[in-house]
């Protein structure tokens, strides 16, 4: 008996141990995936790190520096036409110059521009493999000579789209001018007249900007010299550059204060209708014309014949103020494709921005001063300044500079908005794009997914629970359970396929009829409760129960014939044959095929199952001595159903709604196939949307490993994450309230 | 039927089958008004299911088929044309088991009421004080109505169950065993309340417990397998009864 005993006890402390490792177990594996998750997140929200710069002496007077297209070390060149690298090796000369040269410029995209002393210009790119066996000096143009007797200031080169489309700026304190280089000869472009400080050429070749001796900054249309317009333009500014492909324009006043500038695209629209049209919140009234942001409203307005519409001049104007220089601006620098610019001040500091955030990313003191030159690695992963001494250059470890907590999560004014938006947009079509990573579209594109879902599937599933419980004759009961059940069983995949390939171009067809069902349909069935209630007494008691089922059914069937037959004529009538573009011509509602509508109706149909099993059992977990009592104290089956069961069975109902909600929220497939995956923020029912799920499970392919796209999927998956956690969190908070007060039988 | 006046419930060739088992044979049977009834018997005799057939309740379960007449206060009750919900409100049932509702004492007590689409608030007050006071509830509970009525004892949600059946001024009361899972003082109290309340109401009670019969019954019935073996007066039927079965179940010598 004792041995027994010792040897159930060895067992149970044996089973304990086992269940206790297999709880630790499961705990610890859920900590390191969320580790994981976090600590391939977390390098975003990391500082900027400066290396400490390296110092390399230049004999000559050197006049540019700048980056090659893949390496850290800079190169200069000098007075002499002597293109060297950073160690002092000769990477090639500047043919025919001659000596010494006036100026010389390193821009985005390795174009060189110098200016010799007898007053010619050469346009060329250096390209460094070439350097031991050939010239490395590749021109790119004619020479062309300038009025040697100006004292120009400085000169400008750009790329336009083309490459063989070139255009250089120069200018005194007296005159500017802009010539093209276009189809092997230079053609002058017209400016305005008058003098400049200091004056950038964008890439594209759209615009100049033109710092006059005064401090004022202008902006010129080219190729046609235009003036754009400029809202509340940045004072005595000192230096410009152009940023991103010449979409923004950075402008350093003396005072050491910062704008970034942003074009913003705009249309003169002339209302021919004689309604008043509605444009972002302005009236414009029959007859009048107005100058609108572009924005989309050109697009939206596109459809309408009466409506005249014309390109406008852009307008620039300031987008964000960086955190201001503590100097007199001296030298400024953009990185080609990170969106960083550099800035140096008179005192021999030096800043590092990042145009889509605003914020300065690293602030030091540069070991040679006064710099004459700025440069900046085309990916913004070193920088280097040209001193009178020589060149400092250091590497720069900052590869997430564009994201933060605040572009994450709110609205931010994107290159080419007119305002700030929510945008989330991770590639374009070329390198000096700038990514758009909000992740809120995402986020409000799950809620709303699955607020859709639930709004089909909550009281679906609760009423066919309560039914199926309470009310439903046994045979119906033993049918419909499994029916449900099996719902759960279909794939999300074949849900997803289907509600994308066959309900959505239904949907789309058939619109009106749907819509119009959408509201028949419930309220039908309120309708034959009321009859129900009117219906003589002695009639109702002789029905057997499910009877009622079977009339209702049948009145439903009969309305939606009668909405099927009323909508074509209806639609004819009203809405001049088609709804989709009725609404579209009439309220600029557009009509996605894939919309919230379709994932409502497929997640909710995934959703269903989940929450009516749950609900089920809920309602049928309360005794059956408690219904017997309601009915025994004169309560008719629905005030037993209703006002007994469902308060007693809440706390499981909650659960059900809770779990139904977290399935919903981490539904992958159904949203991905029927959602249209346009990561757009509005809310109605006929946009589509991307989910956070979608969006990792469609990106994360595409996003190499360690980029800021790949690190900004995890943040949303670690949301994702916390998503489900909060849910799981307040569904067990509910129902523990819920069932202190209720279920305890 | 010595008062000689009408009987409150009646039955006549009462049988009850659930599926081919049969449970109540023909009984006729005639329940004075105002007084205690005891239906006693051995187990499974069907005295549940004989009280279940004066409120219809017997139509909660599955397979059950009745013949003959039921009368509640002179009105067939077996027919399709009976109301059953108002029929449930004039007689009034408590269960073996307590089985007050997960809800706050008050909610308890008013839920008949507010079935029947009682709303004004005082109104219920008023009915739920009356109720708890004639199931001798009042005084214990009434300074927490609020509170749920599962934290009550046995005793106290036995009575809270009286009281829920009361608040819905029934005419006649059924008891399935009111105190068969209770200590004897909760049952002293609950046999207190019944002797109290039967010169409003109708009571019926079934019991296992032959003491209790003995103690608040006016009139006995004795079911042994369906059928109706004996009913009279609780003190004749205790002393002297008139048939062998009787006698030998209630001296204990089966049962």
């Amino acid at each position: 008996m004792a041995r027994r005993g010792s040897s159930e006890r060895t067992k149970d402390r044996i089973a304990a141990a086992v269940i206790r490792c297999g709880g630790g177990l499961v705990v610890l594996l859920v900590a390191v995936m969320v580790l994981g998750i976090t600590l391939s997140a977390l390098p975003l929200f990391l500082r900027a790190r400066l290396a400490p710069p390296s110092i390399a002496a230049t004999g000559e007077a050197t006049l540019a520096v700048g980056f090659p297209e893949r390496s850290g070390r800079p190169w200069s060149l000098d007075a002499r036409g002597v293109v060297r690298e950073a160690s002092g090796a000769i990477l090639a000369r500047l043919p025919e110059v001659a000596v010494p040269l006036r100026a010389a410029v390193h821009e985005p995209g390795g174009l060189q521009a110098a200016l010799d002393a007898s007053g010619l210009l050469t346009v060329g790119r250096v390209r460094a493999g070439r350097a031991a066996d050939a010239p490395g000096w590749q021109p790119l143009t004619t020479p062309l000579a300038l009025d040697p007797e100006v004292a120009w200031l400085g000169l400008a080169v750009a790329a336009g789209g083309d490459d063989d489309e070139l255009a250089v700026l120069v200018w005194s304190a007296a005159r500017t001018a802009a010539w093209s280089w276009r189809e092997g000869a230079w053609s002058e472009l017209a400016l305005p007249p008058g003098g400049a400080r200091a004056a950038a050429l964008a890439e594209g070749l759209a615009t100049a900007a033109l710092v006059r001796p005064d401090g004022a900054l202008e902006l010129v249309r080219l190729p046609d010299g235009r003036p754009e317009e400029l809202g509340l333009p940045p004072v005595d500014v000192a230096l410009v550059c152009f940023l991103d492909g010449g979409r923004s324009l950075l402008a350093a006043s003396d005072d050491g204060a910062l704008a970034l500038l942003q074009a913003q695209r705009r249309v003169e629209v002339r209302n021919g209708t004689s309604r008043s049209l509605r444009l972002r919140g302005v009236v414009v009234e029959p007859g009048a014309r107005l100058v609108v942001p572009d924005d989309g409203v050109g697009r939206t307005l596109a459809h309408r014949d009466e409506v005249e519409i014309a390109p406008a001049a852009s307008q620039w104007r300031v987008v964000r103020r960086p955190r201001a220089l503590g100097a007199r601006p001296i030298a400024l620098a953009a990185a080609d494709r990170s969106r960083g610019f550099a800035v140096a001040g008179a005192d021999g500091s030096l800043a590092v921005y990042n145009a889509t955030t605003g914020s300065r990313r690293v602030a030091t003191m540069w070991p040679i001063a006064p710099l004459s030159a700025l440069a900046m690695a085309p990916r913004g992963t070193a920088v280097a300044g040209l001193g009178p001494s020589g060149i400092a250059f250091a590497g720069l470890d900052d590869p997430h500079s564009e994201v933060s907590l605040r572009t994450l999560l709110l609205p931010r004014i994107y290159e080419g908005y007119a305002r700030p938006r929510l945008v989330w947009q991770t590639s374009g079509g070329d390198d000096s794009f700038e990514r758009k990573l909000s992740v809120t579209p995402l986020i409000l594109g799950t809620l709303k997914a699955t607020a859709y879902a639930m709004l089909v599937a909550v009281p679906l599933a609760l009423l066919a629970a309560v039914y199926v419980s309470q009310l439903a004759p046994p045979r119906l009961q033993a049918v419909v359970k499994p029916a449900v059940e099996l719902m759960a069983a279909v794939p999300s995949v074949v849900v997803g396929f289907l509600a994308a390939l066959w309900l959505a171009p239904r949907l789309e067809a058939f619109l009106l009829p749907a819509l119009m069902s959408l509201v028949a349909l419930p309220a039908v069935v309120l309708l034959a409760l009321l009859g129900w209630r009117v219906l003589p007494p002695a009639f109702r008691r002789r029905t057997s129960a499910g009877i009622e089922l079977g009339l209702v059914a049948a009145a439903a069937a009969a309305v939606l014939a009668v909405v099927w037959w009323v909508a074509g004529p209806l639609e004819r009538l009203l809405f001049g044959g088609d709804l989709t573009r009725w609404l579209f011509a009439e309220w600029g509602l557009r009509y996605d095929q894939r919309n919230a509508l379709v994932v409502g109706v497929a997640l909710g149909f995934a959703v269903i199952p989940v929450i009516f099993t749950v609900a089920e059992d809920a309602c049928s977990s309360v005794p059956r001595s408690l219904t017997h009592a309601a009915r025994a104290l004169g309560a008719t089956r629905w005030q037993a159903a209703t006002r007994m069961v469902l308060p007693a069975a809440s706390p499981g109902l909650f659960a059900a709604v809770f779990l139904g909600f977290g399935r919903a929220v981490g539904e992958t497939m159904i949203v991905l196939m029927a959602s249209g995956n346009t990561a757009l923020t509005g809310l109605g029912p006929f946009d589509g949307m991307r989910t956070m799920a979608a969006a990792i499970a469609v990106e994360i392919p595409e996003a190499a490993i360690g980029t800021t796209h790949y690190r900004v999927l995890f943040v949303t998956g670690l949301l994702l994450f916390a998503f489900s956690f909060a849910i799981t969190t307040a569904a067990g908070a509910v129902g523990r309230a819920l069932r202190s007060r209720y279920a305890r039988f | 039927m010595t008062q000689g006046d009408d009987p409150v419930l009646e039955t006549r060739e009462l049988s009850l089958h659930y599926g081919p088992v049969r449970a109540l044979a023909e009984v006729d049977l005639r329940v004075p008004g105002r007084r205690i009834t005891a239906v006693i018997g051995p187990s499974g005799c069907g005295k549940t299911t004989l009280l279940r057939c004066f409120n219809r309740m017997n139509d909660a379960y599955p397979k059950v088929r009745v013949s003959g007449r039921v009368f509640v206060e002179g009105v067939d009750v077996t027919t399709s044309e009976v109301d059953l919900e108002s029929l449930r409100k004039r007689v009034g049932m408590v269960f073996q088991k307590s089985n007050p509702f997960p809800m706050s004492i008050r909610r308890n007590v008013t839920f008949g009421p507010r079935m029947s689409g009682v709303r004004d608030p005082a109104r219920l007050a008023e009915i739920a004080e009356h109720s708890l006071r004639l199931a001798d509830l009042w005084a214990e509970v009434s300074h927490r109505l609020d509170e749920s009525a599962l934290d009550l004892s046995g005793g106290q949600q036995q009575r809270l169950c009286i009281a829920r059946a009361l608040a819905n001024e029934p005419d006649i009361l059924l008891l399935d065993e009111p105190a068969s899972s209770l200590d004897p003082i909760s049952t002293a109290k609950i046999e207190d309340t019944l002797v109290r309340l039967k010169e409003r109401y109708t009571i019926v009670i079934v019991t296992h417990n032959l003491q209790q019969a003995a103690r608040v019954a006016d009139f006995t019935a004795f079911l042994m397998a369906g059928r109706l073996v004996e009913f009279g007066a609780t003190a004749r039927m205790f002393t002297n009864p008139r048939e062998k079965l009787s006698e030998d179940y209630i001296t204990g010598r089966f049962g």
